[in-house]
């Protein structure tokens, strides 16, 4: 180990940046031979609380089938009317108001309607169940969507980067959350849950550190990091000899982490020159504590993040049941807002139309997030061609809600790997044509080049007539 | 919303589990002609064998080999299903003797240990959800003659324990994977792994931020020369009882020396100093506790913990401290009284005599005490259950603060700790409450009368206005603005008039006025009476008129009809409700697993769990569905105990009756329309049904129907089953670890001295604090 990282150093100092390139350089080469495949892959997850409303999200000429035909008024949970598949372009329709901010991209947007996931837990959310698909509201019990893809995609120093406004959804008192915190949505495996940064100045020195150190400091924060893991590893090896069974394999776990760490900051420093290139100016407006202030900071985190290569899965919880948006004249938290309907929020606004502001709010940040990308050229595109945003609840369609519709709105492409540019509702849940979140799942994993298994996250015994294997068809190329 | 969730937790399907290639192998393990077979033919072929397969399931040609994962992934399922006793049906008439059932229950375990298979099932048994797998009677029943111990392990510190260890307020890196519901500090289950070891690198960081900012570490600045080879020792002995809370030993402090010369070498001074601190905090002692058993080996090859490691042990099973700071167990070890199971029963004892409850009210000297009640009984969470601000108005819920229901149920454990009588059936049945009290008589008595005093002194609404002035001319917010301090005056005296005028009216009415006791060191400060609508009592305000004569003498005797222990207390029955209503499965499944050590199979995840709304309904009628054949099988646990706390709506009032509006919908207002509708005769009533049942609790002098949970509290209360299951918890909280087998004798003896002493908790500490599974690892 110490050998490989003075061979590291070397490289580090006599190549220039010889590894900070590495990324650049097979980016180009890919470029000149147009191998879109082989173009890094990568995926935002934004993931809000209170559900994505349903009956909102219909392009307009389309029937609607989430609210009432004789009042219009949105029907109940699980209250939708019967219909075929729909699989139109969305170029076909105007899009609906909530997604208006949308509009320059909708030939890389596609809507996704009435998937179903269904047997997970959680009167609110369905916690590390929403990517995991498990019955896993508050302890992770197995891997999530977002960790495997992150694990399969990631060559940057971070497998995933989670950024989450706060880590419990229904505090008392509600504040953003000033340090790391557990919003119980991602998972490597069991019991690994991963701890997001909530503020964004602290993101900002972990992830984008090495833009606001000189070359010196760098190289002796690592080579004093490489020590401190060689000395860690040697002493907990004393221990180690004392142990057998289960204690040694949990024991395993802490010794292993000083290798990954050592790692993360060796990726980190070969990315040197990246870091610095789109680090994102550091202003006062990352200690906002407005709802709004702090979502768009993680937003401009994450793209930054991922335009650096510091990782290639993002994961950011924009909101929390507890969120007040004052600067959009609300008293009510989002759970407040969750219970109006059609009654009135403190700024007149009725519930639903409070709920779709908010939903706009950061539609805009996405879009926001979706420019930049379209701004940076990539293989014979641009890196938003490589790189889909998903937007969608823990909560699947509603406040409360046992996710019998999960809405979901892609934006971005996958190496030509997804259809986008549709607006899809699968038959209603139990019908024939029926399809699930985990069928979803496996249409991402797959266009992200992942081998997967027939089906993802736990069976739904309700639907055992239905063939509920591989990904979604609608939504693959070919 | 359509539908309530609930969760349902109906047959387990065994269909998937169904073998295709099953056929008899040659050669079935030893025991399966005498022990499995005849038992499979008696109990289990009738309904899934040749001619019959329900669920899809044929057993007449099953598989013996376990090293196949689909074979022991059916058997485990078959061992899961009969631990839980949910095979054979309840309602078969033939039944297998437990005797039976338990050897049939080994014997499969045994063929999976032998395969090597079962490894996960293994790993789950540890999880504090599944202490109940061990059986009961035969725990209890006193043949096992196994010489308890636990086993050598490393136990990460727990979230309490790092809160103590002086870094400021580091959000803690040692997070519970275990529960919220329940026993939560277990050794096998606290994993410390990278996100473990990242969070404490920024706990380290912050720390060392905040140090260099005080100016702890001028001496290694940069451009100051390396500091002297003895500087540097003294720095790292400093260093290391400030992060790991003990002095380095020869070995240690040479390893730490080596590794700061050669830090300061690489990264100069500053950082290089910083460096070996974090080393420190990253280093196995600052994130495991470690219980090798040190000590001397007995005949059965059981290592005794060490004198240190016992100090060690015994100040974290009561306390969040390291040992060194707790005066009693520092001086024990510094006098050589650790060392064996009388030293143990000494020092404990002490610790409980002199401190059971002493303290700050929020840090008491004793934490893990009065914590053991909290995850033993889920109390303390009424807060996590989230109750829309809009149905507390319409529901006259003044003030929803379960902050201090939470206050009034840890007075009611401490009195009974105090008592130290008959602690179990006390916490279970009593109807004597604290309500808004501080739970000392003399100091509430002695502060009402201060109270009274003060302000029916003549000079009373003076002074305050005189206590007002003074406030304001020192006040800069006033300055310069003599209106506004005009206008605080005329509040001040507005405000002291007012005071005067209900205290006099409740003495008028014969009333104690409700003091308002402030913070104090022991104590926590209660504000009023606003928030005792839960316990059917009318609130009040500040300076609303007192309608309810509190009393300064407390505990206080609740309606008996009403009220029984701490499972109908409103903070007990909120921390069991739903958002919108009651939880009677949740509740059910709180009895029948801590209160009969019943054993629930795992929650089928496969299906659809939902209750489905009626406003017509009750919740009892809503539920009516799980009667059915598929969620009764294991509903049937937990409904009948759960749904007798119907008696109670989710604020945790007490009721007779359900209110039904002039469309027949449930009408759940209390508020003035309420009033108004009951006045003009617009609503129905219908009887709150609870009646209950207790059933396959294992003991048939407490299995029978109840009328309700006041009934079934009485009745299980004052039960062994009750009892012995407590321990078995209690037992877990200390050991953290389920118990085993060859725990028996501990449990016994725990339960015999917890008898014998008149139903003494601290009796009951006492003798598993120095138990041999406490004292002995292997």
């Amino acid at each position: 180990m110490i050998y490989k990282r003075r061979q590291f150093f070397r490289n580090l100092s006599l190549g220039g940046s010889a590894l900070a390139l590495a990324p650049f350089l097979q980016s180009v080469r890919v470029h000149g031979a147009g191998n879109e495949a082989a173009l890094p892959k990568r995926f935002v997850f934004v993931v809000k609380s209170s559900g994505i409303d349903k009956f909102n999200l219909v392009p307009e000429g389309l029937e609607n089938h989430f609210v009432n035909p004789e009042d219009g008024k949105k029907l109940g949970n699980r209250g939708r009317r019967e219909g075929p598949l729909v699989n139109v372009a969305l170029a076909d329709h105007k899009l609906p108001e909530k997604l208006a901010a949308l509009e320059m991209f909708k030939d890389r947007l596609t809507v996704i309607q009435s998937l179903s996931g269904v047997g997970f837990r959680g009167n609110h959310t369905k916690g590390f169940g929403t990517l995991s698909l498990h019955d896993s509201e508050k302890v992770a019990i197995a891997p999530t969507l977002d960790c495997l893809l992150g694990q399969h995609l990631s060559t940057g120093p971070y497998p995933m980067y989670g950024m989450a406004m706060n880590g419990q959804l229904l505090e008392g008192g509600w504040k953003p959350e000033d340090s790391y915190c557990y919003p119980n949505l991602s998972a490597y495996a069991a019991a690994k849950p991963v701890a997001y940064q909530g503020s964004p100045q602290k993101a900002f020195l972990e992830l984008f550190g090495a833009a606001v150190a000189t070359p010196e400091q760098l190289e002796k924060k690592i080579a004093l990091n490489g020590n401190l893991m060689d000395f860690l590893s040697e002493d907990a090896r004393r221990v180690e000899k004392q142990l057998s069974g289960d204690d040694k394999e949990r024991f395993a776990q802490y010794m292993d982490s000083f290798d990954s760490l050592r790692k993360i900051e060796e990726k980190k420093a070969g990315l040197t020159d990246r870091i610095q290139k789109h680090a994102p100016e550091r202003t006062d407006r990352f200690d906002s504590t407005t709802p709004s202030g702090r979502i768009e900071s993680h937003f401009e985190i994450a793209s930054a993040a991922l335009i650096a290569g510091l990782t290639n899965v993002i994961t950011l919880r924009p909101d929390t049941l507890g969120v007040k948006y004052s600067e959009l004249g609300l008293s009510n938290s989002v759970h407040a807002l969750g219970h109006l309907q059609d009654n009135k929020a403190s700024n007149g606004w009725t519930g639903h139309q409070a709920r779709m502001e908010v939903e706009k709010l950061h539609l805009k940040q996405i879009a926001k997030m979706a420019k930049k990308f379209a701004g940076i050229p990539e293989g014979n595109g641009s890196m938003l061609d490589n790189t889909i945003i998903v937007y969608m609840s823990c909560s699947s369609g509603d406040h409360h809600c046992a996710g019998h519709d999960w809405p979901t709105i892609l934006l971005g492409g996958m190496g030509k790997k997804l259809k986008m540019g549709r607006y899809l509702e699968y038959p209603k849940y139990g019908s024939k044509g029926h399809r699930t979140v985990g069928n979803f799942y496996l249409s991402l994993m797959q266009a992200a080049g992942m081998k997967t298994s027939e089906t993802f996250g736990q069976p739904d015994a309700n639907l055992k007539d239905l063939d509920l294997k591989g990904p979604l068809q609608e939504l693959m190329v070919g | 919303m359509s539908i309530t969730r609930i969760t349902t937790l109906p047959v387990l399907t065994i269909a998937a589990l169904l073998l295709s290639g099953l056929t008899a192998n040659a050669e079935p393990p030893s025991g399966f002609e005498e022990v499995m077979k005849p038992f499979l033919k008696e109990n289990c072929i009738r309904c899934h064998g040749e001619k019959k397969q329900k669920g899809k399931l044929a057993l007449h040609e099953v598989s013996f080999d376990f090293a196949k994962d689909e074979t022991s992934d059916l058997w485990l399922e078959i061992l899961a299903q009969l631990t839980a006793r949910d095979m054979p049906p309840p309602d078969e008439e033939t039944q297998p003797a437990d005797s039976q059932r338990n050897t049939v229950i080994e014997w499969i375990d045994r063929q999976l240990l032998t395969a090597g298979s079962g490894e996960t099932y293994r790993k789950k048994l540890l999880a504090p959800e599944y202490g109940n797998w061990v059986n009961h009677e035969k725990l209890f029943s006193g043949e096992i003659k196994t010489p308890p111990f636990s086993p050598a392990r490393l136990w990460r510190f727990s979230t309490e324990i790092f809160a103590h260890k002086g870094f400021g307020k580091a959000k803690s890196p040692f997070s519970y994977v275990t529960s919220e519901r329940g026993i939560r500090d277990y050794a096998a289950m606290s994993v410390a792994d990278q996100s473990t070891v990242q969070m404490t690198m920024i706990v380290a960081d912050s720390f060392l931020a905040d140090r260099q900012r005080r100016g702890d570490f001028k001496d290694f600045s940069e451009g100051k020369p390396v500091p002297e080879e003895q500087a540097l020792v003294e720095v790292i002995r400093r260093e290391h009882i400030r992060v790991i809370g003990r002095y380095p030993n020869k070995e240690e402090q040479a390893k730490y020396l080596t590794f700061l010369k050669q830090s300061i070498k690489t990264g100069g001074n500053l950082d290089g100093f910083k460096t070996t601190i974090k080393a420190m905090f990253l280093s196995p002692e600052s994130i495991y506790r470690m219980e090798f058993g040190l000590g001397e080996v007995d005949e059965h090859g059981r290592q005794h913990l060490s004198p240190d490691e016992l100090a060690h042990a015994i100040a974290y099973a009561l306390t969040d401290h390291r040992p060194d700071n707790h005066p009693f167990i520092r001086d024990a070890l510094q006098k050589d009284k650790l060392k064996n199971k009388e030293d143990v029963t000494g020092l404990v004892r002490k610790l409980l005599d002199e401190q059971l409850l002493t303290g700050h009210w929020d840090r008491k000297d004793l934490p893990r005490i009065g914590r053991f009640f909290e995850e033993f009984f889920g109390f303390h969470r009424a807060g996590t259950v989230f109750k829309d601000n809009d149905r507390r108005g319409a529901e006259k819920i003044n003030q929803w603060n379960t902050t201090m229901l939470i206050h009034d149920a840890r007075m009611l454990i401490d009195h009974i700790l105090k008592k130290d009588k008959n602690v179990i059936a006390e916490l279970l049945t009593t109807n004597e409450y604290f309500i808004a009290h501080p739970g000392d008589n003399e100091y509430a008595r002695e502060y009402y009368e201060k109270r009274i005093a003060e302000i029916l002194d003549p000079g009373y609404v003076d002074a305050r206005i005189e206590l007002r002035k003074k406030q304001i001319k020192g006040d800069f917010n006033f300055e310069n603005m003599p209106e506004k301090a005009e206008k605080a005056l005329v509040s001040a005296r507005r405000d002291a008039e007012k005071t005067v005028t209900v205290y006099q009216a409740a003495l008028d009415k014969g009333m104690h006025r409700h003091p308002a006791f402030p913070f104090e060191g022991k104590r926590r400060g209660i504000a009023d009476l606003l928030y005792i609508e839960p316990y059917n009592l009318p609130s009040n305000g500040r300076h609303g008129e007192q309608k309810w004569d509190w009393p300064i003498e407390q505990p206080l005797k609740m309606p008996k009809e009403e009220r029984a222990g701490l499972l109908t207390h409103p903070a007990w029955l909120t921390a069991y409700s739903l958002n919108e209503g009651n939880d009677p499965i949740h509740r059910g499944i709180w009895v029948y697993e801590r209160l009969l050590a019943g054993v629930l199979g795992d929650v089928p995840p496969d299906v659809d769990a939902a209750v489905p709304t009626d406003p017509h309904k009750t919740l009892r009628e809503r539920m009516e569905p799980l009667r059915n054949e598929r969620c009764w099988k294991c509903h049937r646990k937990m409904n009948p105990l759960g749904e007798a706390f119907e008696i109670f709506d989710d604020w945790g009032r007490y009721r007779t009756l359900h209110y039904f509006d002039e469309n027949g919908e449930i009408y759940m207002r209390r508020d003035n329309q309420f009033d108004r509708k009951l006045k003009e005769g617009k609503l129905t009533t219908r009887k709150v049904d609870a009646s209950g049942e207790i059933a396959f609790s294992g003991d048939p002098q407490i299995d029978g129907k109840v009328k309700d949970a006041i009934e079934m509290m009485q009745r299980l209360g004052l039960s062994d089953r009750a009892r012995q299951s407590f321990i078995r918890h209690l037992f877990r909280y200390f050991m953290g670890r389920n118990e085993m087998l060859s725990d028996s004798k501990t449990l016994i003896e725990a339960e015999k001295a917890y008898v014998n002493n008149g139903g003494s908790f601290k009796a009951l500490v006492v003798s598993l604090i120095s138990s041999d599974s406490f004292l002995y690892r292997r």
